[in-house]
This record gives structure tokens, sequence and C-alpha cells, in this order.
């Protein structure tokens, strides 16, 4: 005898307890300061990434001899390189292509070393054996290393640099959840679902990974500034994205060494970059304390 | 009662591999499990309780060795099913309910959810009509405002509340073997008795046939029609409950009942059993109980005791069974 007004009542009452989980993790977020500033940053710099292309006054490859190496000016806001390139756009569009190479590797890397764990720590056996034992080769092998020989092999463009960074990425979320998981697999609530007819693959999708999802986006939070920062120190040693693609690690490389008479260009997009790498950790941090307050990720 | 069995296990082995060792934790279980029955599995912990039930379920998991000359329920032979098709037997036709409801329930599922789950992976009932018996299950089982409760999470209710919900997922495909491991162990004792009540009623109106796990005494006499005593992995005595209380007839039984307190027995003494159950590195090649028993005689030491019929449905495994019926103490 469901009465369609008790389902609108209860449905409401369950929104209202939904909602207050997530503004309790909302409060504890908020508590900390640092963690609100740098979302706020967060939050700008992905705006600035989706609508950059369309707001910047100047394509990226587009040069005005006449004007190199200029200082900031109304037509050029923060100033020119020697190609003169307006670096205010230059860093529009490096926002946008770091983000896109960043979230994609994270995503990929999330993706196949969240599948992967799941699967070793479920399966146990040789299976989790084995699968470990790659991940310990990509954890004991430099990763930078790793990403310099696959953008050697493959190219410069986007989507090798992702191939790069997700190929060295995965094993870190393989190795969390893996470890996650070993410690429910055997637990009553992975025994009660099996009991009840649920096979390997709907504990894994239902019950296992929704149960360590908070502790994984927080891996992915701080997965994402660290592909961040592969990505430009792959560009500091002319490994990054081929230009005319703007990035920071080229700009920043650029610039060091005119450093005393052109300074604009390195604080520019070295100081952009800085505290965007900053907001997203203190974001990451922020998170883990909303997520996970007991601790332990 | 004529009808055929329900379930009929026979000479059900399992044995766990650790390390150079094995471990035998069922040495041939035999039992049957009539439709509508209620039988009480009882022994202390490690006398293999549980390990029965997972191994017909095909869930012990490890380096683990199960051998079985029959499993039957209905008219599968549940070890000739595929592992896809376990898994359909399991939950839809067997139900099964677990010791702890704080730990057995997904904590980020709606609890509602998890009733209709099982519903939706066997294919029982389409979404909308799942809901409806998600509703009806949580008024069967005694969770007042199901409609707005659905959408809550696990932690949002008491243990017996969550051992109301683990009946519901347990009983939603209306199976019709209920295997309830311990499921009041971890409840207090005035919410145990709410769950038995529950559980009985439950039973009493749709004739499903349980298999009670438990060392409460208590707790098996009330429910069951039949206990069956496990003692380091064999039965040692099978007996309705009437001449179970009555009659017990193996030495194992007789000390179990004296260690236990039972109201009106003031002044009487607690009699422990001395020592610990074994654990069994080699298979049983003669009582396992011998060593502890008052009763033993050398035979004890030498001769593996089967399971014999005293009188109908009482059966019992020990050599001197007619002389613990004299002992009067």
């Amino acid at each position: 005898m469901m009465v369609p007004a008790m389902g609108a009542a209860a449905a409401g009452r369950a929104a209202s307890a939904r909602t207050s989980a997530a503004r309790r993790a909302w409060a504890r977020y908020r508590a900390n300061p640092l963690a609100v500033v740098g979302l706020v940053w967060v939050l700008v710099f992905f705006l600035l990434g989706i609508i950059g292309p369309w707001v910047a006054p100047h394509g990226y490859a587009q040069t005005n001899y006449l004007m190199a190496n200029h200082p900031p000016t109304w037509a050029y806001p923060m100033g020119t390189d020697s190609l003169g390139h307006d670096m205010f756009s230059e860093i529009l569009f490096s926002i946008r292509f770091a983000l896109e190479i960043a979230i994609f590797a994270s995503l990929a890397a999330f993706a196949v070393g969240t599948v992967l764990g799941l699967w070793a720590g479920l399966q146990g056996g040789w299976v989790d054996a084995s699968l470990m034992r790659i991940v310990d080769f990509f954890f004991a092998f430099p990763a930078y290393f790793l990403d310099l020989i696959l953008v050697t092999k493959f190219g410069r463009g986007m989507g090798p640099i992702i191939f790069a960074l997700a190929v060295t990425g995965w094993a870190g979320y393989a190795r969390l959840i893996r470890g996650l998981v070993l410690g429910m697999r055997d637990g009553e609530m992975v025994e009660a679902a099996r009991a009840l007819g649920a096979s390997p693959l709907h504990v894994a999708a239902r019950y296992l990974f929704p149960n360590v999802v908070s502790n994984m986006l927080i891996a992915l939070a701080f997965g994402i500034p660290g592909d961040l920062t592969v990505q430009a120190a792959l560009s500091v040693v002319g490994m990054g994205l081929n230009p005319p693609l703007p990035s920071f690690g080229n700009m920043i490389a650029a610039a060091g060494g005119n450093i005393l008479g052109y300074p604009w260009l390195l604080y520019w997009p070295a100081g952009i970059f800085a505290v965007t790498l900053l907001s997203f950790l203190f974001v990451a941090d922020g998170l883990q304390e909303a997520l996970n307050p007991k601790g332990g990720y | 009662m004529a009808d055929p069995p329900l379930l009929t296990i026979d000479a059900l082995h399992t044995y766990f591999r650790r390390g150079t060792e094995t471990i035998y934790a069922v040495n041939g279980v035999s039992f049957t499990v009539l439709p509508g029955e209620a039988v009480g599995v009882v022994g202390e912990s490690g006398s293999g309780k549980s390990v029965t039930m997972l191994s017909l379920l095909g869930l012990v998991r490890g380096r683990v060795t199960v051998r079985v000359a029959q499993a039957q329920f209905k008219s599968w032979d549940l070890t000739r099913l595929s592992r896809r098709q376990l898994e359909d037997v399991r939950g839809r036709d067997i139900g099964v309910v677990f010791q702890d409801p704080m730990t057995s329930l997904n904590p980020v599922m709606r609890v509602g959810d998890q009733v209709m789950e099982a519903m939706l992976a066997h294919q029982y009932a389409p979404p909308q009509a799942a809901f409806r018996r998600t509703l009806d299950l949580f008024r069967e089982v005694g969770i007042p405002d199901g409609a707005a409760r659905f959408r809550a999470y696990p932690h949002e209710f008491s243990g017996g509340m969550r051992q109301r919900i683990m009946l519901a997922v347990a009983i939603a495909c209306e199976p019709e073997l209920l295997i309830a491991d311990e499921p009041t162990t971890a409840l207090d004792v005035t919410v145990q008795m709410q769950i038995l009540s529950v559980l009985q009623a439950l039973r009493s109106r749709r004739r499903m046939s349980v298999v009670m796990i438990t060392h409460d005494f208590g707790v098996a006499t009330n429910f069951c029609d039949r206990i069956l005593v496990l003692y380091a992995g064999r039965v040692v005595e099978s007996a309705a409950v009437t001449d179970f209380l009555a009659r017990p007839a193996h030495p194992y039984t007789r000390g179990l009942k004296g260690s236990i307190l039972e109201i009106g027995s003031r002044g009487r003494s607690l009699t422990p059993i001395a020592g610990s159950p074994p654990t069994l590195t080699a298979p049983p090649t003669a009582c396992t109980f011998a060593p502890r028993c008052p009763f033993a005689v050398p035979q004890c030491a030498e001769e593996l005791p089967q399971l014999r019929t005293l009188s109908a449905g009482h059966q019992v495994a020990c050599h001197r069974a007619e002389e613990v019926l004299d002992h009067v103490g």
C-alpha cells in the first residue's frame, strides 16, 4: 500500500539524508581555508581551459616580429616572447593543452589501474602475483625516464604524451585499489553478497569499487597535478609538446635564459603554473580530509 | 512427513591446506533437511558448522578441497552445477543470513536497493514489482515506515534493524531453504528474541526450511525441530528437539548441556568439558572426543564410531551410547 504522497515524502526525506552526508563532507572541506582557496583557483583554471581558446586575443602560433620581446602593453597584456607570440594567449592555450593531457592521462591510468587492481585483489593467486610484479616493475623503473623513451619513440604530440603518462601512471592506482580490495575481499560483506548469488564481476562493480571510490578520487586528485608536472618536465628537456603548441614547460624553459632582459617571460608562466600545482595539491589535501576523515589512504 | 528431503548431503569432506599441513575441517558430514523443517546445527567454534554450509554453497575460499558423495538440493545435484548455475541457486533458492549485520551489508548502497538487487540479479521480478515487494518485505520483517527507509543507508540503522534487512534480502526471492549462520550471535539478548520471532513468523508463513547454525542451545532448541551436534567436523548426534533435551545419547551432547546455565538451575554447578576440541591434521581414525570423554573405553581410541540409529529419528556416533543413556547424572 504505497500511496503516492507517501512516496514523495519518502523521497524528500531520503534526499535530505543524502545531502546531509554531502553537506558534512563539504563542511569538513570548507574548514580548510587553503583547500577552499585552491579550489577557487582550480575552478578558474578549468574555466580558462574551457573558454581560453575563444577569449584568447591572438592565436597560439600567431607571431609579430615587430613586437618581439615586448613588455606588457594593452594589446599584449603579458608581453610577448622572442618570436612575438602574445604571452597571454600562449598561457590560455597552454592551460587548455595542459589540462587535456593531464586529465586524459590521469583518467586512462585511473581506469586501467582500477580494473587491473580490482582483478588482482579479487582473484588473488597467480593473477595477483603476476600483476603486482608488473606493478613493482613500474615502481622500480624511473617513470620519467620511461616517459622520455615513450615520447621519443611515439612522438611529441598530445596523443603520445597522454599515452606515456598513462603507461607510467596506472601502477599506483592498481596497487592502491588492490590493497583496499584485499582488506574487504574476505570480509562479511563480500561473503554475504557471494552467498546471495552475486558474481565476482557484480561484487567488484557494486560492492568493492563503490566502497573505495573516495580513496581513489583522492588519489586521482593527487595524480592530475603529478601529470601536469611531468608533462612540464618533459618540455624542459625539449621532449614535451611539440612547438608551436604552447606549454608551460616550453615557456619556462625558453624564458630561463632571458631572465635578466625579459623577466615577464618567466614570471607569468612560472607563477601561474606554480600556483596551479599548489592549488591542486591543496584541493587533494582537502578532499582527503572531506571524503576520508578517518585518514589512511 | 513422507515428503522427499529438500536437501540431502552425504559424506561431505572439506580439507584446508595450510603450509605443508592439511586441516581436516569436515570429515564426512551427512544429513537431510525436509521441506519446512528447521534444523539446528550446534557445536563449538571450529567444529565445522559454518564450513559445512559454506562448502555446500561453494563459498569456501583458499586452498581447499571439498569432496561429497551426494549433495542434492531439490532436483539439482549441487556438485554438478556450473559456477554460474550455483550463483543462481544461491540467493534465489537458498537464502543466507550471516552473523554480523554490522558488516555484511554494503555501507554505500541504499538498503532498499540491496533488497531489490537480489530480486533483479536473479530475474525474480521486474523493477516495479521488486520495489513494491521490497516494501512488503520491509513490513514483514518489521521495519516501520519502509517507504521512507528504502533510501536510507545501513549506518542509519541499529544492529537489530540491519539484521531484519539482511533477512529481507535473504528471503527476497522466496528461497525454499534459508541458511542462518549464527544470525543472533552479534545482537543483544532482547534483540535476539525479536529476530528469532521474525524468523519464526517468516518460516511458518511460507513453509521454508531453515538450517540454523548456532552455538546457543536456547536458540537451537526454541527454534528448531531437529538438532545436529557437530564435533571435529563430524555429526556426533542427530535428534529431534524432544529427544535432544530428554535423552542426549552422546557424551559430548551431555557435556554441552551440563556446561550452560539454565533458568531454575540455581545451586547446580556448571560442569565445563575439560580440554578443547582438536584441530585435525589427519583424518580421524578413532573417536575424536575420547580424550575428553568420561565414558571412554579402550575401544574408543581405536575405532571410529559411525552414526547409528538408536530410535526413530535419533542417531548417534558413540560406541557407548546405551551406557550414556542409562547413566543418570
